[in-house]
């Protein structure tokens, strides 16, 4: 018998308020835990698929929207921009490299991205099996992709126009798999890439194709060679920029959207206000698990405090048998540790369940239960604390009760 | 073994009371008998340690309790006094052997099961052992708590009113129990009451 086994013996002795007390401080816990796991593996995921691009250069339009268009792959585009323009963007010196991109079209709701083979390295996507995109009509599927729509190596794809499915198709120009991705955690496991002459070619311009200039001109920053005839007449959706120097991170966005049809798009700077937005809604929750956590705190408490009401005889008389004031004072703060401790292991048990049913359920969204973050150490520190302070007080009056008045009375 | 001098206590307002000097030799088995708001009770609790005197001095066993610290007084209390309160008010999470075992934990800070079993042969209530406490009757639950007070073989035993709401017949049982439990731990047995019937079992009185 120890005093830890006494207050033990208390709790079990009254299973259903326990149970309350340890259900709400529970919850208020694990609607913490898991508002911090999505925030930190979200802002994980996002500089994950951000790194390397320094700019994206879109058509005029919102420049949050072209982040969310054309590195997330989750918001529609904002138009196109010439191939001309771009290229001529990219013969300034500030940009050592950039990657252009063309989207548009999607395949039973997975997006097609023409592209150069630079944007796989970017994501250090590697091959799974067969070979990357050629030119002609090819493309690699991501790891998702494949498994999702059970497709494989030299079958064909007939791509939607849109993004949305039924928005009519290119049925009479289907693509051929000749790769897979091996899955890498990014936004590439969601894609079909192909290079961008194949969505040209898709969309049809080449009846035009005599009298023009065939000749070819390599566009060295942007790493595609077209005829004479692509450079004046396309269009591409974005590029990535990487800059040469980090002056250019001061000049270029301005240089970009002084020209009428080009808007720059900052990745960091977007994500963090993007952050901001979504931070409201984050507040709030979180807010609401704090609300949780005090309402818990106090159910702890008011257990406590209405046991002590019906113990005060029993503990007068352990004070009698020869039990300090300091022993009754330790067995009801660890009556309430206790309710607060698994009250807090069952949270952050539940948060990461939930976590990791999270990922099983939704797409692209590839949690796992052991997922842990630094921060959580704060949440049971702080829940901890809580804990102590619900108890505290009961606690306290326990040591403080005047044994002789009460066996007087009773 | 117990001597009371010049003890005085005063209540919160400003009501005191003072009690006569008493010297009470071990094993003469006595009575404070006195109605109820005479101070019996709380004499009862200046001699057993839950209450501090205001003046003058308890001395139990040739230990003065009146100027003792208050976890000292714990100790001491644990180690040497055992009380009867008019009710059981016994630890209702725990079952009928663990409440004893809880005397012998907090008293002198370790268990002795044997003890424990050889305690509850005596007084008739090994079958209740692995009860909880709600699933045993009043006469029992008074059983048990004689039990534990004794557990610790006190030299003072005190007893609060054991017999108030009892029949004559349970009146000297209870009594006789009290009084043989007594001498069979080798404790001096101090009882405070109003019921004149106990007088003649005892041999000291102490009236208020």
């Amino acid at each position: 018998m120890t005093v830890f086994s006494l207050s033990a013996k208390n709790v079990i002795a009254k299973p259903l308020s326990s149970l309350l007390s340890v259900l709400l401080f529970g919850f208020g816990v694990s609607i913490i835990v898991i508002i911090l796991l999505t925030s930190s593996f979200m802002k994980n995921e996002i500089s994950k698929n951000a790194a390397g691009i320094d700019l994206v250069v879109g058509a005029k339009g919102s420049p949050l929207q072209i982040i969310l268009a054309s590195i997330f792959h989750i918001d529609f585009p904002t138009g196109n921009i010439s191939l001309e323009d771009a290229n001529n963007l990219t013969r300034n010196r500030l940009i050592a490299s950039a990657i252009p991109l063309s989207l548009g079209d999607s395949y039973r709701g997975y997006r097609i991205v023409g592209t150069t083979k630079k944007y796989v390295e970017l994501y250090n996507a590697e091959l799974q099996k067969g070979e990357l995109f050629g030119m002609k009509m090819t493309v690699v599927v991501g790891a998702n992709v494949a498994n999702m729509l059970g497709v494989s190596l030299g079958d064909a794809l007939a791509s939607d126009h849109g993004l949305s499915e039924g928005a009519g198709d290119h049925a009479e120009n289907p693509y051929k798999i000749v790769g897979v991705l091996k899955p890498s955690g990014s936004v590439v496991d969601n894609l079909i890439i192909t290079s961008i002459q194949s969505v040209w070619e898709v969309h049809g311009h080449e009846e035009e194709h005599d009298e023009q200039d065939v000749s070819e001109v390599e566009l060295g920053k942007l790493g595609v060679i077209v005829t004479r005839e692509q450079l004046a007449e396309e269009d591409i959706t974005a590029i990535f920029v990487k800059y040469r120097s980090p002056i250019a991170a001061v000049q270029l966005p301005r240089i970009v959207n002084g020209t009428s049809n080009l808007q720059a798009a900052s990745p960091p700077y977007e994500t963090a206000r993007l952050f901001n937005i979504i931070g409201v809604g984050v507040e709030v929750v979180n807010i609401l698990g704090v609300v949780i956590i005090i309402l818990s705190a106090i159910s702890v408490f008011i257990a406590l405090i209405n046991s002590l009401k019906e113990r005060k005889y029993e503990l007068a008389i352990m004070r009698s048998m020869g039990a300090s004031r300091a022993k009754i004072f330790v067995m009801i703060l660890i009556e309430g540790l206790i309710l607060t401790v698994i009250g807090s292991f069952f949270g952050f048990g539940l948060a990461h369940f939930g976590f990791g049913m999270l990922g099983v359920s939704v797409e692209q969204f590839e949690a796992s239960a052991l997922f842990f973050v630094e921060d959580e150490y704060l949440v049971f520190g702080g829940s901890m604390i809580v804990g102590i302070f619900a108890s505290l007080i009961p606690a306290i009056l326990a040591y403080r009760a005047d044994i002789s008045e009460t066996l007087a009375k009773g | 073994m117990l001597t009371i001098n010049s003890l005085v206590h005063l209540y919160g307002g400003n009501a005191k009371i003072q009690y006569p000097d008493w010297h009470v030799e071990k094993s003469h088995h006595s009575v404070i008998l006195g109605s109820s708001g005479s101070g019996k009770t709380t004499l009862l609790h200046l001699l057993g340690g839950l209450l501090q005197p205001s003046q003058g001095e308890v001395s139990i066993a040739g230990t003065d309790i009146s100027s003792m610290k208050s976890s000292a007084l714990d100790r001491f209390r644990g180690a040497n006094i055992g009380i009867v309160f008019q009710q059981p008010h016994l630890v209702s999470s725990l079952s009928v052997i663990e409440n004893l075992m809880l005397s012998q934990y907090l008293g002198k800070g370790r268990i002795n099961k044997e003890e424990a079993t050889k305690m509850m042969d005596q007084l008739d209530i090994r079958e209740l052992q692995s009860r909880k406490v709600h699933q045993i009757s009043q006469g029992q639950a008074q059983r048990v708590s004689i039990a534990r007070s004794l557990l610790n073989k006190p030299k003072l035993l005190l007893a609060d009113e054991p017999t108030a709401s009892l029949d004559d017949e349970n009146c000297e049982k209870v009594i006789r129990l009290l009084k043989s439990q007594a001498e069979l731990c080798d404790s001096t047995l101090i009882v405070a009451t109003h019921d004149q019937r106990i007088k003649n079992e005892l041999k000291d009185t102490l009236v208020l």
